[in-house]
């Protein structure tokens, strides 16, 4: 009898759990809405003071993680008494994808203060409404923001309004080691000659890694030639019309990539080490100043060179985003702000650290700051002028989503 | 009445555990694997995910890729362990058990990387080989990471369940087998069939079991071939964390759906392995 | 074969199974203490304690992470034995109509991967404010350890008559103090088993920390799962040894204090069969 009725107990402890996943409890948690901040920036730092943020943002890159712990950390802490906490991401679309889940538990307390974004995730973010705001224009170090340009005001062709802060820019580029390349391919036509001339030594990361699809995109422009189309809003029977084209010179480079194309590298750090081992001769990068890095620091061939594809590469700029539910808004505003701040720009533009180009506008700084943005040195870095003028912007997300799940159905799986 | 009493007292507290965290987590990847996520609007109950699993070219490649890495791994676990009891059992004894309970300690993540750090192509394999005047580049070295056959996945396994099911095969072999075997060699059996009539009956059901055991865990392991697998297909616990790590939540009920069906086969498994220790028990 | 060839073989045997069980750890030893290793060499070019320096950097996260990790499988070996002795005297000790279907579903877990389980559970663990929570974390590593220390303490108790506490009760002892003064201490090293079992697992755990954890429960493991999806093998190999260092000690520890008979899993599994 006893047993019996334990079972029963546990049988009905089994239901509630279930039940208890099946409730829907608070399932619209607040209107993130309009309203946003609007305190004074005194008053939230005044508020930030002894507190801690939570920051999360992509692990697997050394030299970011150093920034942060090394530089961004210890002068948040002399400066606000604030106590910043890195919070590692294999991959932002982790965080996008924690918050919805919170966000449909009805969790109005979150652990995410702020998050490394853009792209993709940003526009996800906003459709789920997940980002508190606006906040970002209000910022002190916003007025060295140039808001104006459509390279700031859209994330990937979806408006910011004000829900994240330009934290730095990025240039697609590739790169390839000149002791054993002697003329690096400059178009689609070009690279899939050369990947049959030198097979396995080329590859790229696998989408939805951020620089994969970066390559996948560059593919999209130069394959079916055009750029405007895609920053228009997406239209299912255009991209029917022209993706077939791209799937199949992807799948027809396939063949002559690293490891005959069997398996991708996951991430472009992966790549990077493909790079570094000498596995692969060609590569690609969204930090314009990543090779003279890696040279400098012993790592990679003297001979590593960057260049830029014909017609030119992509540029965006990514940012910091608040998520609704995070538990310290001041904090992260106050972190916010120093991320943009003339000296932490600066210093996150050194090439010897992470080497990531500055969000702000050099024109809008006072003469004297101005000029400490130097301009890049070394032989493996293209001078400001020559990226500014061989940029095309990025395409609207939802181009990118239905390309990036195309790959996965008609390349990968052949 | 007391006794009764007693055992469920007894009994409780783990089958509360069971029942709550890990019965109820499955009924409720059951629920949401019929569509039931009223978060975002859907409470309609269907077997679509189901559907959609099933009849995927993802899950058939997946599973059938799972299978292959299982069944690989545990074949040759098997073999490898019964002939390493085999010879062992006349060596010393305590040090032949240490040997074999190392690995069974170590985590799987360091055995993962360190057979990556030995097989991969700038790895200790590739640099012998390359000193040996083999190879030039890594790239000459045969790909056994990311790759195709799962090399470095079923490598690792092999490494960790061997000990596993030698140490069950041995302590066997140096029990009941043992006795049997000195029986018949006075009856004037030769070695060949001393093992096949005598002590290979009598470890056979160990055996199974212990690979019964190491199926269904290398069937539904994650971290391993998380890290070393290649990019697709994937084997089925990864790709239930992929579809589950979707953004779109339209996904979920199929991550669901993936989920329970790697628990209803390797539920099969469990009720297999139990009927045999049970005839076990009576033989 | 006679008896002194089967010897010369048996250690020949032992030889090649030593070397193999000891590759893995090669590399990781080389690395650890490498400062340039590229490809050809076969020994690194040069030293250093880059990985060393790594794992000991005050306020680094090894050291939060490796606290973290000793936190939680020492409460989950603790609570799984708490949890399963008892479960295991029911189950060893006594007979009755549904034993199978209860042992059924008590092994359920270790064979039907937990992961399984855990993504459901995740969105209520979720609403009940237990993610991103240690104590979240501590929950779910119950699942795989629970069944181990039912099933190791079950084949303890079945090897046991009872003789010494029905003697105890003739005695004159309660239910309470026979089980003190001669159930524990004779269970103890099978007990001791049970919670090394239990740490080893919630030790070794990755994805469900991962998952229930969300990256806010930072263990050992996932700090070597990020190492070792990198490109740095100075870092992986130094976190690799430290996150295997307990299991060694554990196993220096089992073999010392406890016999080799009774820290032989094997017979736990196989011993399932004289239970039922």
């Amino acid at each position: 009898m006893k047993l019996r009725s334990l079972m029963l107990v546990s049988l009905a402890a089994t239901l509630s759990v279930a039940v208890a996943a099946c409730g829907n409890v608070g399932g619209v948690a607040g209107d993130v809405g309009p309203q946003g901040e609007n305190r004074s920036f005194a008053e939230l730092e005044k508020e930030a003071r002894g507190t801690t943020v939570n920051f999360s943002l992509y692990g697997g890159d050394e030299a970011i993680n150093a920034y942060v712990d090394d530089y961004v950390t210890p002068r948040l802490k002399a400066e606000y008494n604030i106590t910043l906490e890195r919070t590692p991401l294999t991959d932002t679309a982790d965080a996008v994808n924690k918050l919805i889940n919170e966000k449909s538990a009805g969790k109005d307390e979150g652990t995410i203060d702020l998050v490394w974004i853009n792209g993709e995730n940003f526009a996800t973010g906003t459709e789920a409404d997940l980002w508190f705001g606006p906040w970002a224009e209000r910022l002190p170090n916003a007025k060295y923001i140039d808001w104006e340009s459509p390279s700031i005001n859209r994330d990937f062709g979806h408006p910011v309004e004000g829900r994240e802060a330009p934290w730095g820019k990025a240039q697609f580029v590739m790169i390839y080691d000149s002791a054993k390349v002697e003329e690096p391919p400059k178009t689609m036509d070009e690279l899939r000659e050369w990947t049959e001339e030198n097979p396995g030594r080329f590859a790229y990361p696998a989408p939805p890694d951020f620089t994969g699809n970066a390559f996948i995109e560059q593919a999209l422009y130069g394959v079916t030639g055009e750029v405007e189309t895609y920053q228009k809003p997406f239209d299912e029977r255009v991209f029917e019309e022209k993706s077939p084209e791209v799937y199949e010179f992807l799948n027809e480079i396939e063949p002559n990539l690293w490891r005959e194309g069997e398996t991708y590298p996951e991430s472009s750090t992966k790549l990077d080490g493909l790079y570094q081992n000498g596995e692969v001769w060609l590569s690609m990068s969204y930090n314009p100043q990543l090779a003279q890095r890696q040279i400098e620091k012993g790592l990679w061939p003297k001979g590593t060179r960057t260049y830029l594809l014909e017609g030119g590469t992509l540029n965006n700029t990514h940012y910091v985003a608040v998520p609704f539910n995070s538990p310290n808004k001041a904090g992260a505003q106050v972190v916010a702000n120093f991320l943009e701040s003339p000296e932490a720009q600066i210093a996150k533009q050194d090439p010897d650290g992470w080497g990531d180009l500055t969000a702000l506008d050099v024109d809008l700084l006072p003469e004297d700051t101005r000029e400490e943005f130097s301009e890049p040195e070394g032989k493996a870095n293209l001078s400001a002028g020559e990226l500014q003028e061989n940029r095309v912007p990025e395409a609207r997300s939802e181009w990118l989503l239905a390309l990036e799940d195309g790959w996965q159905e008609r390349v990968l799986k052949e | 009445m007391g006794g009764r009493v007693k055992i469920a007292l007894l009994l409780a507290p783990a089958l509360l555990v069971i029942g709550v965290l890990f019965a109820g987590g499955l009924f409720a990847a059951v629920v949401q694997s019929l569509g039931y996520l009223p978060a975002i609007g859907q409470t309609e109950i269907s077997l679509d995910a189901y559907r959609e699993v099933l009849t995927g070219e993802d899950f058939v490649d997946s599973f059938l890729l799972t299978i292959y890495v299982a069944a690989s791994s545990t074949g040759i676990s098997t073999v490898l362990a019964v002939l390493a009891a085999l010879v062992l059992r006349r060596s010393s004894g305590r040090l032949s058990a240490v040997v074999f309970q190392l690995p069974i300690t170590i985590p799987h993540l360091v055995a993962a990387v360190g057979i990556a750090l030995v097989i991969s192509q700038t790895g200790l394999g590739a640099r012998l080989a390359a000193a040996l005047g083999l190879i030039g580049e890594p790239g000459e070295f045969p790909a056994l990471l990311y790759d195709r056959y799962s090399v470095g996945i079923i490598l690792t396994y092999v490494w960790k369940e061997t000990p596993f099911i030698a140490l069950v095969v041995l302590a066997s072999l140096r029990g009941v087998a043992g006795e049997l075997e000195e029986v018949a060699r006075t009856l004037g059996a030769n070695a060949w069939q001393r093992f096949w009539y005598v002590v290979f009956p009598v470890i056979s059901p160990g055996i199974i079991a212990a690979s019964l055991i190491v199926f269904a865990f290398t069937f539904g392991a994650f971290e391993v071939p998380y890290l070393l697998g290649k990019t697709y297909p994937t084997i089925l616990p990864v790709m239930a964390y992929n579809e589950y790590r979707d953004i779109d939540l339209t996904a979920r009920p199929a991550a669901m759906a993936i989920n329970v069906l790697i628990a209803l086969i390797t539920a099969v498994f469990a009720a297999l392995y139990l009927r045999l220790a049970r005839d076990l028990g009576r033989g | 074969m006679g008896k002194n060839v089967g010897t010369k073989s048996g250690n020949a045997g032992l030889l090649i199974v030593t070397t193999l069980v000891a590759l893995p750890f090669v590399p990781l030893f080389l690395w650890a203490f490498a400062g340039e290793w590229r490809f050809p060499d076969l020994l690194p070019s040069a030293w250093s304690v880059r990985g060393l320096s790594y794992l000991f950097e005050p306020g680094g996260r090894v050291l939060g992470a490796t606290l973290n990790s000793l936190l939680i499988a020492v409460s989950v070996a603790l609570a799984s034995v708490v949890i399963g002795t008892p479960a295991g005297m029911a189950l060893g000790g006594y007979e009755w109509r549904m034993k199978g279907l209860v042992i059924f579903f008590i092994l359920l877990p270790i064979l039907v991967p937990p992961l399984a389980s855990t993504m459901g559970l995740h969105v209520t663990f979720i609403r009940l404010g237990l993610a991103d929570t240690t104590l979240g974390v501590f929950l779910v590593h119950l699942v795989p350890t629970v069944p181990y220390t039912a099933i190791i303490m079950t084949s303890i108790f079945a090897e046991r008559t009872g003789e010494l506490e029905e003697a105890a009760r003739t005695l004159g002892a309660n239910p309470w103090q026979a089980f003190r003064h001669v159930t524990l201490p004779e269970v103890a090293p099978g007990v001791a088993v049970a919670g090394l079992f239990a740490f080893l697992i919630s030790w070794g755990q990755y994805i469900l920390t991962l998952l229930i954890g969300g990256g806010n429960v930072v263990t050992l493991p996932m700090l070597l799962f990020s190492a070792a999806s990198g490109n740095d093998p100075i870092i992986t190999s130094a976190l690799a040894i430290v996150f295997a260092l307990p299991a060694v000690l554990a196993l220096v520890v089992a073999l010392r204090f406890l016999k080799p008979g009774e820290s032989d899993d094997g017979r736990g599994f196989v011993g399932l069969g004289k239970v039922s």
